[in-house]
């Protein structure tokens, strides 16, 4: 049985502009099919790890409207669970995660659990968490942090970065955006169970307000060497709505990081919404695009994401954009560089561009 | 007052007409338009009809069949009240004994009806492709005070004498069933669904159990018993799509009518409620290559296309490779179609590896099958 409980922590993820107005990023559209929160979890699942909590920070609505059933993510719903986490008390000022966890901690009174595994669903990685547990059981250490090296540092502005020193520890953590190589995390932390108790009492008393970010630097800081475990892989933390659209693109078009994400290895779980497949009418023109169940479409589609249920007519076309679910798409409509929020008809503008550069942003339900 | 109603579904059949695609599956876990199985349109049905507890009765090569089921939970049959149990024959005080026809089928579970204490018992079919629900059915067999209900589908006369035929009164009350007749005295055809009053169908199969000689069908034996023995019984208008793919053909066409260009407002609408549920197989989008085509096919979610594809049903997992070119064919989960391969007119069974340039039927007007253990040669 495994000994991690793992806590996926919707609380530091970067908002994406509009995008995330009315929804966190964990239930925001990825890939034509899933959410942010779904690889995060097909991640532990595919781990083994099969007690989860979600900490909710706001719109819980949102993120159990697309879990739906942890039968969908569970390898076993009786030995494992898979429950959300919300700050007890009307105070919305001290809504921190760490507010939120304490005012759910009968877990962390469970022997049964060694270790603890904080994720964040804003890192989009595909990893067998397993080696990182493994990894930090050798260091002999009571707290580690998985990071990645990357040879640009100016695309994670508000992502931390490590130093590590000789001892493979991480000695500080820091924001910057040079263009230079570093070492950033990757929204993982394993801590024991015990010792995190006492962080979370410690560093709640230091100042209400503090964060499990304040928690890792403290830590650091004064009461333990925290092991840095190196992750080789694709990852990017999405930071922004400019962030959601280039890497979604960037997934698109390199098929080798398509094949590593979602192609192949573990599986991806998501909810069935129990669509058709997919109809091509006899104009339909479609290349070098994902496209989700449920679609109708009769135009021609280019380097381009399609979630569930669209329709796009006859004489309509459709390129470099990123379409979520039940969007209609008329005749004579040609959409370029835009990125379509849920259930958007378009219908009298004729021609809707945006640059590669700043993408056009349409918000659900409105009709152009 | 909730009047309880079981299914039976009758999935034993062996479905021998559909060749090495029923080798080691039944004929109702044969995939269908690119993502279902045929079960799934009467397990949906019967889903739809708020019926909660439901017996499918299997024989021939039952484990593919069984796994697919499981607790049914697929259609919704694990709630509080549901049940969906897959009966297959087992073995009793009185030796080991196979299901021999289909209402010996319904008497060898008797126990599980006798258990469930139903007052009406729905019975169907597992390998016909419709969609419904069973309501109007019911209230019309509950209204008419029936021992028996059958669902009837008006054929054209030309076809009738393929057919189990029902000759009824201006009431709908039948007044015989003939089996083929070559000269059929109406186009009314039984689509082989039933609502029986129980203990009028439990009386019936112990009855017909005891008389030597006889089939044990339903069509055959227990409907002319009910008629001779002066019961009621109504034929119910089915009115909309529906479609037996018992054959190559037939499963071909019925395919085929999914797409696009072959719709017609009468085509299974998988869009409205009710819905037809099947499993979820954890499929990616589908992705298309840079150099695919395609144009009017009907394609699941897993497929990768980067050759050309035109007039076909693609299911999930299925990788079509550059080159690649697949007419008016069906291709079922997990096939890998090699580069510059041709495939036409064709139905390629599950997992099958089509090879770099192989031509598959290109100028056939005869659909072909390409199977599995094909590939293992």
């Amino acid at each position: 049985m495994n000994k991690t409980y793992a806590l996926v922590n919707c609380f530091e993820a970067p908002g994406l502009g509009e995008l995330t107005d009315d929804r966190p990023l964990a239930s925001t559209t990825f890939l034509a099919r899933y959410a942010f929160i779904d690889i995060t979890l097909s991640n532990l699942t595919n781990s083994g790890i099969d007690n989860i909590a979600i900490l909710v920070k706001n719109r819980l609505n949102s993120i159990s409207k697309h879990v739906k059933n942890q039968n969908t993510y569970l390898a076993n719903p009786r030995t494992g669970s898979l429950s959300y986490f919300l700050k007890t008390g009307n105070n919305h000022v001290f809504n921190t995660d760490i507010q939120c966890i304490r005012s759910n901690d009968p877990f962390l009174f469970e022997e049964k659990y060694q270790y603890i595994m904080i994720c964040d669903p804003s890192y989009i990685f595909k990893a067998d968490y397993n080696q990182f547990i493994d990894e930090h059981i050798k260091s002999g250490r009571r707290m580690s942090a998985v990071y990645t090296h990357i040879s640009d540092g100016s695309d994670f502005k508000t992502t931390k970065k490590f130093v590590i020193n000789s001892l493979g520890d991480v000695q500080k953590t820091y924001l910057s955006d040079e263009n230079k190589p570093c070492d950033i995390g990757t929204g993982i932390i394993i801590v024991e169970r015990e010792l995190l108790k006492e962080l979370l009492e410690t560093v709640s008393n230091l100042s209400k307000l503090n964060t499990i970010t304040d928690l890792f630097d403290y830590a650091i800081k004064f009461a333990c060497q925290v092991h840095a475990i190196r992750f080789d892989g694709f990852m990017r933390r999405f930071e922004s709505f400019e962030d959601y659209y280039k890497y979604s693109m960037e997934i698109l078009n390199d098929h080798n990081l398509l094949n590593e994400l979602v192609f192949s290895g573990s599986t991806i779980y998501t909810t069935t919404h129990n669509s058709r497949p997919v109809l091509y009418g006899k104009s339909a023109k479609v290349t070098n695009s994902l496209i989700a169940n449920g679609s109708t479409i009769n135009g021609k589609v280019k380097n381009s994401i399609i979630s569930r249920d669209v329709v796009i007519e006859e004489g309509a076309s459709v390129e470099n954009c990123i379409i979520f679910t039940h969007t209609i798409v008329k005749r004579g409509v040609h959409l370029k560089n835009v990125v379509s929020d849920k259930r958007v008809l378009f219908q009298n503008r004729k021609e809707v561009q945006g640059t590669e550069e700043e993408p056009l942003y349409f918000p659900r339900g409105v009709k152009i | 007052m909730v009047r309880k109603v079981v299914a039976m579904i009758l999935a034993g059949g062996k479905g021998t007409r559909l060749q090495a695609l029923t080798k080691k599956i039944a004929k109702p876990a044969v995939y269908f338009g690119g993502k279902y199985r045929i079960i799934d349109f009467s397990l949906s049905n019967v889903a739809n009809s708020d019926i909660q507890s439901c017996g499918v009765l299997t024989q021939y090569e039952s484990v593919a069949l069984n796994k697919y089921i499981g607790n049914g939970s697929v259609w919704g049959f694990d709630g509080v009240n549901g049940k969906c149990l897959t009966l297959a024959p087992r073995q009793t005080e009185e030796g080991l004994s196979w299901y021999d026809g289909t209402a010996d089928a319904i008497y060898q579970n008797l126990d599980f009806l006798d258990e469930e204490e139903p007052d009406y018992v729905l019975i169907l079919s597992g390998d016909h492709i419709y969609k419904t629900t069973y309501d109007q059915m019911l209230e019309q067999h509950i209204a008419t005070g029936a021992a028996c209900t059958i669902s009837v589908i008006e054929v054209d006369w030309k076809e009738a004498s393929r057919f189990g035929i029902l000759e009824c009164d201006e009431n709908l009350r039948i007044q015989k069933f003939v089996e083929k007749p070559k000269v059929p005295k109406s186009n009314l055809a039984s689509m082989g669904v039933y609502i029986f009053t129980y203990k009028e169908l439990r009386s019936a199969l112990i009855k017909d159990r005891k008389i030597e000689g006889t089939e044990h069908d339903f069509g055959k034996d227990i409907i002319p018993y009910l008629l001779n023995s002066g019961k009621k019984l109504y034929a119910y208008k089915f009115k909309g799509y529906w479609r037996d793919v018992g054959t190559l053909d037939s499963l071909h066409q019925a395919n085929m009518e999914l797409l696009p260009s072959q719709r017609s407002s009468e085509t299974i609408n998988f869009d409205i409620e009710p819905i037809i549920y099947t499993e979820d197989t954890h499929s990616t989008p589908t992705f298309m290559g840079k150099k695919a085509v395609v144009s009017d096919c009907l394609i699941n979610q897993g497929a990768q296309i980067f050759g050309k594809v035109s007039n076909s049903v693609i299911s999930n997992e299925v990788i079509i490779e550059e080159g690649a070119q697949v007419t008016k064919s069906v291709v079922m989960p997990g096939v890998r179609i090699g580069k510059n391969a041709i495939v036409n007119n064709a139905i390629i069974g599950p997992k099958t590896q089509i090879k770099d340039n192989e031509v598959i039927n290109k100028d056939g007007d005869k659909v072909v099958l390409i199977d599995y253990e094909r590939s293992l040669q």
